[in-house]
């Protein structure tokens, strides 16, 4: 069973299922977050380039990230635009690799910049 | 009772340095004259007092405000203690972005390998004086906010006898008697000259310790910016200021890396490479 609901920045689907016990019916929604967008970047960020890279400054953490080339690339497609699989065809192109190279970084990549708290989806959070 | 009485400012704090031994006071101001001041009613003065006690077999003590914090039979360690305490406080009420690192200067531009202690900053610092490069510190890079020109910090240079050695270098003026036999030198004891007129910083080198030969390669600004913010002594006072500053450092400057085992041999690549043939850039 799928539905679909209305998701900051965007439209989500949401996989559903369903489970009875003592005649009461749960339903379980697992959001399919690769069809969610990333970012767009913390309102309250001071972003700063520097030879090609980009650095973070968080003034709330007091806190500096300084981002090497790849996650430098990643970053710039965080930009609430673009979903999870996008940006790794994205990154894929410009880096003449299959997307199935990068994947698993870039993954990683996008998870360390939510929970350092860099993108606005997880101030909404 | 007090055979000297001196003051000195060391990056904007003053202290008042007092000591009852006339012998003891004059090498403390052998290692400080370049830091010392008129007396002046400006209060928030910090004051140290090196007294010699009669009791105890004469051990001296470090008074800072009138509380003991060092006793020791050799006036030599506790003059070594004043030191660190000085450049601990000076560094901890500086009100420009200050990281550790070494730093040097050729006619103006400021060369510095930002390090932890024990990485060799002192000792290529030391190497590079000796090459003909003027002192700017051999502890810290200090740049005024506001300017963003380099200040120099030229206090005593802190060598060990594993350093002194390596550099060939005479036994110094003022013998200290220092955990791992630390000597302070100062610069001109090394032929060198304190780096004066308006300073601004030209390279960064982050040194790395290797068994071959020196080797110098060029490095994206990003790894000075991060490498600024680690060395930091205080981005905490002002953390956004800082990191724009290390920004701006970063890319108004040439970043390097330097693989060295030999320091002399290190310091002449590099007055070979980065004095003549390389100029900073301008943004």
């Amino acid at each position: 069973m799928t539905a679909t609901t209305p998701f900051a920045g965007g439209v989500a689907t949401a996989r559903c299922a369903e489970h009875q016990e003592g005649g009461v019916a749960t339903i379980l929604i697992g959001m399919d977050n690769e069809a969610a967008v990333v970012g767009p970047p913390a309102l309250h960020l001071v972003e700063t380039e520097v030879d090609g890279r980009i650095s973070l400054y968080d003034p709330q953490r007091e806190h500096a990230s300084v981002l090497n080339e790849t996650a430098s690339d990643v970053w710039r497609l965080c930009d609430g635009e673009h979903t999870l699989d996008e940006i790794v065809v994205l990154l894929a192109r410009a880096y003449a690799v299959e997307p199935s190279r990068i994947r698993d970084e870039v993954e990683r990549v996008v998870a360390g910049f939510r929970d350092s708290g860099l993108l606005a989806e997880a101030e909404q959070q | 009772m007090w055979a000297t009485e001196r003051y000195y400012e060391i990056l904007g704090t003053r202290f008042h340095v007092r000591s009852s031994n006339q012998h003891v006071g004059d090498a403390i101001d052998q290692l400080l004259h370049r830091f010392r001041r008129d007396p002046c009613g400006v209060p928030g003065r910090r004051r140290y007092a090196v007294v010699q006690a009669k009791s105890d077999g004469g051990s001296h003590v470090l008074y800072r405000d009138c509380n003991p914090k060092y006793r020791h039979e050799s006036w030599a360690f506790i003059v070594g203690a004043l030191l660190t305490e000085l450049n601990l406080e000076a560094l901890g009420e500086v009100k420009h972005f200050a990281a550790h690192a070494g730093v040097i200067a050729a006619e103006g531009k400021v060369i510095a390998f930002p390090a932890e202690s024990g990485d060799g900053k002192s000792t290529l610092t030391a190497a590079c004086l000796a090459a003909g490069f003027d002192y700017v510190s051999d502890e810290a890079l200090c740049v005024e906010y506001g300017t963003g020109e380099v200040v120099a910090y030229p206090k005593p240079l802190g060598l060990s006898r594993w350093s002194r050695e390596a550099l060939d270098l005479p036994s110094p003026r003022v013998q200290l008697d220092a955990p791992q036999d630390e000597a302070a030198l100062l610069p001109e004891e090394l032929g060198a000259r304190v780096a004066t007129g308006t300073l601004r910083l030209a390279h960064v080198v982050h040194l790395v310790r290797t068994e071959g030969e020196a080797r110098l390669e060029p490095l994206p600004g990003s790894e000075t910016m991060a490498t600024l913010l680690r060395m930091s002594f205080n981005h905490y006072k002002r953390p956004q200021d800082s990191f724009a500053m290390a920004a701006h450092l970063a890319r108004n400057s040439r970043s390097w890396r330097l693989e060295l085992s030999d320091p002399t041999k290190a310091a002449r690549l590099l007055a070979a490479r980065l004095d003549s043939e390389l100029q900073p850039q301008e943004n």
